[in-house]
């Protein structure tokens, strides 16, 4: 089944579904957080559409807003969807769909660990990449690196931007400059004596 | 904790007690940094929950700092026994949302390394998995084999674990004078070799005991929990990206998919049940038959390529890209076949010359999702055996 007859259908039952026309990549379908659950489940247990296989769960943050993203295959009839769930950046919400899918487990934890998007239902969301005491959410857009972390730096001071380093550096830098032009002259030097009984012939 | 007197086995007053055992994180056999919290109940595994993340170095995010073609090197850093199948994921799914064409000697050459990289990664796979079984020779000669491999690569393209060699659009070099000939000549060499491995180790009963009904994933859960690739097809699925959804020039090549046939008497697997451990290790045995067979049809197509004249549009290694890529608005989910199954790429591009984001869904971060449930039950000596069978490599499940 092709992507505008299966969002012809999800139009049908839930008109807030949005399909957005697209220039490049994938289509997909923009469908509303509070049905994301009931929605997702009709695409997996509905014999024509029948998606048994969720592949990825994708956080992102698009700088405006954060984005869910479900690419879908179905084992049964070898076709694909993309559903996406828009969020806002304050308390992001969606229901988790680990019990449609086992493997949404650790793909929603991910999510929640990168851009604190929270997953209502998910059995255990714990960070996963991260320590569990580690603060913000990296994946974000607008996340500052922490300098240091339980009073460990994480930056060496002499990495980035030090006076101290940037002085040594310049005054090496000009030492160099001064021996190349001692070079040079010398060179010149030679080159002007060595030239002059050449050209006496 | 109750007073404990050991007289007699069958005394009543004796308890049993669940013990906490912390696995890792750099145990010889978890193939790398993962720990394992593993319940134990005497000796067998109440639950084993992997704790991962030592090794997470934000490779997603740093490819929202570096335009396409800078973050090819990180990929190959997704997933090191296979740098050449991860560079192609990647080149697959940036070509897919730019639409951007490849001549034929490119596709040739990629195949060729991919499937190369496919037997290495897998004689790493087999031959440890051997090694934590007990048995230290198949380990020995699947690093010999691999050495093979390698001293291939390291002619094309200079390096021999972390390659940087396809970009967006090509390969870096071409192919040297004469290696199509070795690569040729290293497909003769391993077919018989392959052979005597399979005497060696495939058939053997030790072996066969360890694996054959341990860590059985049926068919519903394996697709339930995301597995892919080898795993998914041990469990019987019949699914492989290069032959349903083909990519590249796979579709005009011929190979089998071959997958997993526990319990049945004709079957490679007559003592197990299918999908456990044994089917998993035999369906990648088979695997490096069938990407033997992809080479021999390869280096036939790269003779005949060879004899086109230099200015030949099929005869060129990279396509004519601008210099500074800029990608149309737009996301794409785009997946291939990768030694560890499934490895998907979702790039969002923001209409700049950097992705605004990129998601590497890799087969070992899900094969570790389901973990838990399998070795349940099972002894802790099989844990070690479920780990291997399913070929983790723990900078894929970091990122």
């Amino acid at each position: 089944m092709d992507f505008n007859t299966i969002v012809e259908r999800l139009i049908a039952k839930w008109p807030e579904v949005e399909a957005p026309k697209i220039e490049n990549g994938d289509p997909f379908a923009v469908i509303p957080a509070k049905n994301t659950v009931e929605i997702l489940r009709y695409l997996k247990n509905d014999p024509d559409l029948s998606f048994d296989s969720l592949m990825s769960i994708a956080g992102a943050d698009s700088g405006r807003e954060l984005w869910v993203v479900y690419p879908l295959h179905s084992f049964k009839h070898f076709h694909r969807f993309m559903v996406k769930v828009v969020l806002p950046r304050v308390n992001p919400e969606v229901e988790s769909v680990s019990g449609l899918w086992q493997m949404a487990d650790f793909f929603e934890r991910e999510a929640y660990d990168l851009y604190g998007i929270h997953f209502k239902g998910h059995p255990d969301l714990r960070r996963i990449m991260n320590p569990p005491d580690w603060e913000g959410w990296p994946g974000r857009k607008d996340y500052e690196y922490p300098m240091d972390y339980q009073g460990i730096p994480t930056v060496r001071a002499d990495q980035f931007f030090d006076d101290r380093i940037s002085k040594e550096v310049g005054e090496r830098e000009a030492k160099e400059k001064e021996l190349v032009a001692k070079i040079e002259a010398e060179v010149k030097a030679k080159l002007a004596t060595a030239g002059k009984p050449e050209e006496k012939k | 904790m109750p007073n404990v007197v050991i007289e007699n086995v069958t005394n009543p007053r004796v308890h049993s007690e669940e013990m906490v055992l912390s696995m890792g994180p750099h145990h010889p056999s978890t193939h790398g940094v993962l720990r394992l919290e593993v319940v134990t109940d005497g000796e067998v595994v109440v639950s084993a929950r992997p704790d991962i993340g030592y090794l997470h170095r934000a490779i997603e995010k740093i490819g929202e700092y570096v335009d396409y073609r800078q973050f090819m090197p990180y990929t190959d850093r997704v997933d090191y026994l296979c740098s050449m199948n991860s560079n192609y994921a990647y080149a697959l799914a940036v070509e897919k949302l730019g639409g951007y064409k490849l001549p034929l000697r490119a596709e040739l050459m990629r195949i060729m390394v991919a499937e190369l990289n496919r037997i290495s990664s897998h004689m790493i796979c087999i031959g440890a998995l051997a090694m934590d079984m007990g048995a230290y020779t198949p380990f020995l000669h699947g690093i010999c084999h691999r050495e093979k491999v390698n001293d291939i690569f390291e002619e094309v393209c200079g390096a021999r674990l972390t390659y940087n060699y396809l970009t967006i659009g090509g390969v870096g070099y071409d192919a040297p004078p004469g290696w199509i000939e070795k690569c040729d000549k290293f497909v003769h060499y391993l077919y018989p070799k392959m052979i005597e491995f399979n005497d060696l180790i495939t058939g053997n009963t030790i072996f066969q005991e360890r694996l054959c009904n341990v860590g059985i994933v049926s068919p519903e859960k394996a697709i339930n929990y995301g597995l892919v690739g080898p795993n998914l097809r041990g469990s019987g699925v019949k699914f492989d990206i290069r032959k349903n959804e083909p990519y590249s020039i796979y579709d005009k090549l011929k190979f089998d998919v071959p997958v997993g046939d526990g319990g049945d008497p004709n079957g490679s697997n007559p003592r197990g049940t299918l999908g456990d451990s044994y089917d998993r290790y035999v369906v990648r045995v088979k695997e490096v038959f069938e990407s033997l067979k992809i080479l021999r049809q390869v280096v036939d197509q790269m003779k005949e390529n060879e004899k086109l004249p230099a200015e030949h549009p099929d005869r060129q290694y990279q396509a004519k890209l601008p210099a500074r890529l800029r990608i149309k608005r737009g996301e794409v989910y785009c997946r291939s076949e990768n030694p560890r199954g499934e490895t998907g790429y979702y790039v969002a591009s923001d209409g700049t010359d950097k992705a605004m984001r990129i998601k590497i869904r890799t087969g070992s971060f899900s094969a570790l999702g389901c973990f838990e449930e399998v070795t349940r039950g099972l002894l802790i000596g099989d844990v070690i055996a479920v780990i291997g069978s399913f070929d983790i490599v723990l900078p894929e499940v970091d990122r």
